[in-house]
C-alpha cells in the first residue's frame, strides 16, 4: 500500500498577508466562516471548485494555497 | 459587529428557527393525534399511522428547514455551504446504521417478547434521527470554535 497523503494549506498565511479575517474570506468565496476554520485547520478537505475559489480570493495558484503531505 | 458575533448570530437564528418550527410542529402533531384517537376511539390502526406520519414529517421539515433561513423555498448559502453538506451526509450515513442496528435489535427483542410492527418502526426512525442528529451537531460544532 502507497502511502496516505494529507491536504496542507498555507490559508491562514494568505488571509494574514491580505489583512483578511475568516469572515471575510468566507462572504468573498460564499461559505460560511466555519467551513474557511476547518478548511485551514486541515479538519475539512475542500471540493476543487471552492479550492479554486478560495485561491482565487486570495490572488494565489492553487498550488501555491495547497500541498500535499504524507 | 465581528467576525465571531456574526457567526454566533446566525448559530442563534439556526437555533432558534430549529426550536421554533420544532415546538409549532409537535403542536400540530400532538393536536392530529388527539383528533383522530377521538374519531377512532384509540383502538385503530388511523391513530398509528397519524403518529407514525407526524414523526416522519417533523423529521422531514426540520430536516429542510435546517438548510433554510425562515423560508421553506429559499436557502440560505450560509447554512448550506460544502461543509454543512458533506457533514449532513456523514451523520445521515451514521443515522443509517443506528437505524440497521435498530432493526436488528428489535428483530432479536421480537424472539423473547412480543414487538408490534407499530413499536418496531418507531424504534427505529427515532433511533436513526437521533444518531443523524447528535453526529451532525458534533460535526457542526468542530468548525465553530476559534477565529
Amino acid at each position: 500500500m502507497g502511502p496516505e497523503y494529507r491536504l496542507g494549506n498555507h490559508l491562514k498565511e494568505a488571509r494574514a498577508r491580505l489583512g483578511l479575517t475568516q469572515g471575510e474570506l468566507a462572504d468573498r468565496v460564499q461559505v460560511s466562516r466555519k467551513t474557511i476554520n476547518t478548511v485551514e485547520n486541515g479538519v475539512f478537505v475542500p471540493s476543487t471548485l471552492l479550492a479554486l475559489k478560495l485561491a482565487q480570493a486570495l490572488e494565489m495558484k492553487v498550488e501555491e494555497l495547497f500541498y500535499l503531505t504524507e | 459587529m465581528t467576525d465571531k458575533d456574526a457567526s454566533n448570530r446566525r448559530v442563534a437564528r439556526r437555533t432558534r428557527t430549529l426550536t421554533a418550527g420544532g415546538l409549532f410542529l409537535m403542536v400540530i402533531v400532538f393536536g392530529a393525534y388527539q383528533v383522530f384517537e377521538r374519531l377512532d376511539g384509540g383502538q385503530g390502526r388511523l391513530v398509528d399511522l397519524v403518529r407514525l406520519a407526524g414523526i416522519t414529517l417533523l423529521a422531514l421539515v426540520l430536516s429542510i428547514r435546517s438548510t433554510t433561513s425562515l423560508s421553506f423555498l429559499r436557502r440560505d448559502p450560509m447554512l448550506d455551504d460544502e461543509l454543512t453538506r458533506e457533514n449532513r451526509l456523514r451523520a445521515g450515513r451514521i443515522g443509517f446504521w443506528a437505524m440497521m442496528l435498530a432493526t436488528i435489535a428489535c428483530g432479536a427483542l421480537s424472539m423473547f417478547v412480543a414487538v408490534t410492527l407499530m413499536e418496531a418502526l418507531i424504534t427505529i426512525l427515532f433511533a436513526g434521527a437521533f444518531a443523524a442528529t447528535l453526529r451532525f451537531v458534533r460535526l457542526e460544532r468542530r468548525g465553530a470554535d476559534g477565529a
